[in-house]
């Protein structure tokens, strides 16, 4: 989730006047009714019901009126900021560590940040719980020693979790910055007179900061419209993404006054935020000529040692949920107790004999909106790079919208738009699939647009003057270029749809639960040991085919 | 049998003419270069001929044929681009047996006119390679080969040696003159480089804005440009704000006499002139220098500002009276002149050009 649309960055001009097949312009058509079916209306809908329903404008009296609903809204915008000021640091600290040193072991920094953002966040926030909750192993075992921690729910555990689910997103940013940035301009300012101090200060960070903001903002939003980790570790704090879901569930049935009063709110907030980093922080990126990187050197010292123990020890808590997961789900359970140090496999036998079906659903929904979304990618991303015609500016706006929705709004205007009315789709598995193709739209149009630039026009026209028609040129050359982009689209798409909870939570009807939907009533049940097979089972949907992919097929999937 | 008739042709962008009813003939087996600076038109005609831009006027006709409205993969054409465009996921034989699979030509026939085309430009040894393993002189190659196999009526290039290193460029240059001389393959071959044009061709069209500013000969382009457009596009020229002594009108070829600050001069007039402000335009090697002392020949006086020595030739950038600088190009042979010195610059009346524009 980021501001920048694929708008502005067509093929060149002098494309312009070119022929433009009939077949484009007809499915161009068809994908622009698609994205106001399933991307406009539901946004619309959640815009005229805040202003429309309940006792005159919506929830809106109501939400001045209650201090529960000021008060989430300042705290989830403290919050945010916080969480974004934390994984900044953590991000650009160890983006600059990796970049700048050289140590036995760098391999891990490369592997271990990304499996911050493959594992569930939901996985993450259980483990956490696990470990520091009111019952949790470290609460218990320093209890015993005598020493009492602070309760985690609310703030600290917020503080603790979010920046860990998010920073990956700021150093994976900041790294790539850095390894495009030209050292050869510290260089040159050195050269006309500034100590290699100012000259980092003044050139460098000013041309890497832009790229720093824009992830720290991603970060902001992610956490404003955080649901999973709000609700299980947040829990009495009174949070935006928690208090739309239980506005929702009041009002099931009824009118959705306040459901869509806070998820206009949170639309208004997150869009303010994209446009403020689009007219802001999007201005100032730099283009480098070319990237000739710093050499790393040699880690030592009293301040090397300390960089590597606090580098380590954000690494540790990376990984740490994972580990915890693994062990849980193997630790004999007899209901909510974990017998810890006792090993068994019952917990597994009983939930794949006893309920299968939330591994079946997640299989068959998620390989389905993958396919489709795969499917809806490709042929807008076309549209928008390679077969420009008047309708395609538009058609990028659209596709680029749910950017602005957290998972818990997308999933209110789906219900809003699809459930009933025409459409009757409430209950059915299709609503499930179309929120979770819609929620994934503007990454997958982002990277197929991204593999889209790299493949110059000039290669389908050449096909074209060797004889074959344009449509079976874009099928017969370009189409083949794109696969290997795609796979990896693909596969980063169906780590995050398989985790996916917010959006899916709120369309869900019994009998379709998901994994992650799974997972999470357990986790409210106190069931952890349940909680914890059924999430293990989600990490491997979600590592396995990265695993294959990357090993087998040799797929690149982190550029 | 082909020739290119391009007729009042007009392509417009959002309202803008790009091309702006543009007529032109290229003979059968003529190898035709568009020159132009870049935005001139060049490459929105050459797409236009291969159809990958519609007009929205005129028509463009291939021989008898008019193929105006016939789709880009139906006009039998080759195409070279700038980049190449080999599909980085074939193979070298893969890449040059496209346009031959495209038409269903039998696998032993196909083997045999692919082998035959990539020995045709020196390739003959590359046929398993990926593209990726190919230079680029190499990679201009096989597309050459690519677009020759399926034996097209017309040949178009977009500037195919841009990419290229200065010393490959003539290479890969010298290997297309040749080709197109073989195979007498009506060319038609977009460029900005001067060079590249003089070389290659019989006849060069010379783009300015969406239209033909010049065609001809190269020397004639070269000798008597018709504006200073050309003038200053094609080689190096000394363009001069000049005053005729009144605003009769001039026919083309007429001497002229004109003024240059206080100095009178004679030169030709190459297209009708008939206001009192002319452009004079002189090529740095037709003028030479004099001492100051000798005033018996036509010539204007100014000082040395720069003395460039380069082997073959001694180059003198020269500071007229009228403050105006010219370049002053002489064999090497010719005596040295230190900055500062003052000199008369000496105007060849046959070689003085007249320009309206």
């Amino acid at each position: 989730m980021s501001a920048q649309s694929t708008l502005g960055t067509a093929g060149p001009a002098r494309r312009a006047g070119n022929r433009s097949p009939w077949p484009w312009v007809i499915i161009t058509m068809v994908a622009v009714v698609l994205a106001v079916t399933f991307v406009l209306t539901p946004i619309l809908n959640i815009l005229i019901r805040s202003l429309t329903s309940g006792e005159g404008l919506g929830g809106w009296v109501r939400f001045v009126e209650e201090p529960k609903y000021l008060n989430a809204l300042g705290n989830s915008l403290l919050l945010s900021a916080l969480v974004a000021l934390i994984a900044t640091v953590i991000g650009v600290f160890l983006a600059y560590f990796a970049s700048r040193y050289r140590f036995p072991g760098k391999w891990l920094f490369t592997v271990l940040p990304l499996s911050a953002l493959i594992i569930p966040e939901l996985i993450v926030a259980q483990a956490w719980l696990m470990l520091l909750g009111n019952n949790g192993v470290l609460t218990r075992w320093l209890k015993d020693v005598g020493i009492e921690l602070p309760s985690v729910y609310g703030w600290p555990g917020m503080l603790l979790v979010m920046p860990l689910v998010t920073y990956p997103y700021v150093y994976l940013g900041t790294l790539a910055a850095l390894r495009n940035f030209d050292s050869q301009l510290e260089e040159a300012a050195t050269s006309l007179g500034a100590s290699p101090l100012a000259a980092r200060l003044k050139v460098t960070i000013p041309t890497i900061l832009p790229a720093v903001l824009s992830t720290s903002i991603l970060v902001f939003s992610l956490t404003l419209g955080n649901f999973t980790t709000a609700t299980i570790i947040g829990k009495q704090l009174d949070l935006l993404a928690p208090l739309t879901y239980t506005a929702f569930l009041a009002e099931m049935g009824g009118d959705p006054a306040m459901q869509s009063t806070l998820a206009t709110l949170s639309i208004a907030i997150i869009a303010l935020v994209l446009l403020l980093q689009r007219f802001t922080v999007d201005r100032r990126r730099y283009e480098m000529v070319q990237g000739r990187s710093w050499a790393p050197g040699r880690l030592r010292g009293a301040s090397g040692a300390v960089m590597a123990v606090l580098a380590a020890l954000v690494l540790l808590a990376t990984v740490l949920p994972l580990g915890l997961v693994v062990v849980m789900a193997f630790t004999k359970s007899s209901g909510p107790v974990l017998k810890w140090g006792e090993f068994s496999l019952d917990t597994f036998r009983q939930v794949l004999t006893g309920d299968p079906q939330p591994i079946l659903n997640t299989l068959a929904f998620g390989l389905t909106a993958c396919a489709i979304g795969v499917v809806i990618s490709v042929v807008v991303s076309t549209i928008i790079v390679k077969k420009r015609n008047p309708l395609a500016p538009l058609l990028d706006y659209l596709v680029m919208f749910p950017q602005a929705l957290s998972g818990t709004v997308l999933g209110i205007g789906i219900v809003m738009t699809f459930a009933g009315g025409i459409w009757q789709l409430g209950g059915t598995a299709i609503i499930i699939v179309i929120v979770l193709v819609v929620r994934r739209l503007p990454h997958g149009v982002r990277s197929a647009s991204g593999i889209l630039h790299s493949i110059p026009d000039s290669i389908e026209d050449a096909a074209v003057s060797l004889g074959v028609p344009p449509m079976k040129s874009y099928l017969k050359v370009v189409l083949p270029l794109m696969v290997p982009g795609i796979a990896a689209a693909a596969i980063l798409t169906w780590v995050t749809i398989v985790g996916e909870l917010s959006a899916s939570l709120v369309v869900y009807s019994a009998g379709q639960e998901t994994l992650s939907i799974k997972v999470f009533r357990l986790i409210f049940t106190g069931l952890n040991g349940q909680a914890a097979v059924y999430g293990l089972i989600l990490c491997a949907l979600a590592i396995v085919p990265i695993v294959i992919a990357t090993r087998v097929f040799k797929v690149r999937l982190f550029d | 049998m082909t020739s290119i008739v391009v007729n009042d042709l007009r392509v417009s962008y959002g309202g803008a003419d790009v091309l702006a009813d543009l007529s032109l003939e290229i003979a059968d087996g003529e190898f035709f270069p568009l020159l132009g600076p870049s935005g001139c038109g060049k490459t929105t005609l050459l797409r236009t001929i291969c159809g990958f831009i519609t007009p929205s006027a005129g028509t463009i006709r291939f021989g008898d044929t008019d193929v105006t409205r016939v789709p880009t993969h139906r006009r039998d054409i080759g195409m070279v681009f700038q980049d190449y465009a080999l599909f980085p996921d074939r193979s070298v034989f893969a890449n040059v047996a496209f346009g031959l699979r495209a038409r269903r030509v039998p696998a032993a026939e196909l083997k045999t006119r692919v082998h035959e085309a990539l020995e045709r430009v020196g390739m003959s040894g590359y046929a398993d390679r990926s593209p990726d393993a190919l230079s680029g002189g190499q990679r201009q190659r096989v597309a050459l080969a690519r677009a020759l196999v399926i034996r097209p009526k017309v040949l178009l290039m977009d500037e195919p040696l841009s990419n290229l290193d200065s010393k490959l460029r003539v290479q890969v240059r010298e290997a297309i003159g040749d080709l197109q001389r073989e195979l007498g393959i009506t060319t038609v071959f977009v460029t900005h480089d001067q060079e590249e044009a003089l070389a290659l061709s019989d006849r060069i069209a010379v783009f300015r804005a969406g239209a033909i500013e010049q065609m001809g000969t190269p020397s004639e382009i070269y000798r008597s440009p018709r504006s200073t457009y050309t003038a200053d596009f094609i080689g190096a020229a000394n363009i001069l704000e000049v005053r005729l002594p009144d605003d009769r009108e001039h026919q083309a070829g007429e001497q002229v006499e004109f003024s240059l600050g206080d100095v009178t001069l004679t030169g030709i007039t190459q297209t009708p002139v008939s206001a009192a402000e002319a452009y004079a335009v002189v090529r740095p090697e037709s003028l030479s220098l004099a001492d100051e002392a000798g005033t018996s020949t036509p010539g204007i006086s100014g000082r040395v500002v720069r003395h460039q020595y380069l082997g073959s030739r001694v180059m003198h950038t020269v500071e007229l009276s009228t403050g105006a600088l010219v370049e002053v190009s002489e064999a090497a042979t010719a005596a040295t002149r230190s900055e500062g010195s003052p000199v008369r610059v000496v105007f060849p009346r046959d070689e003085t050009l007249v320009l309206a524009s």
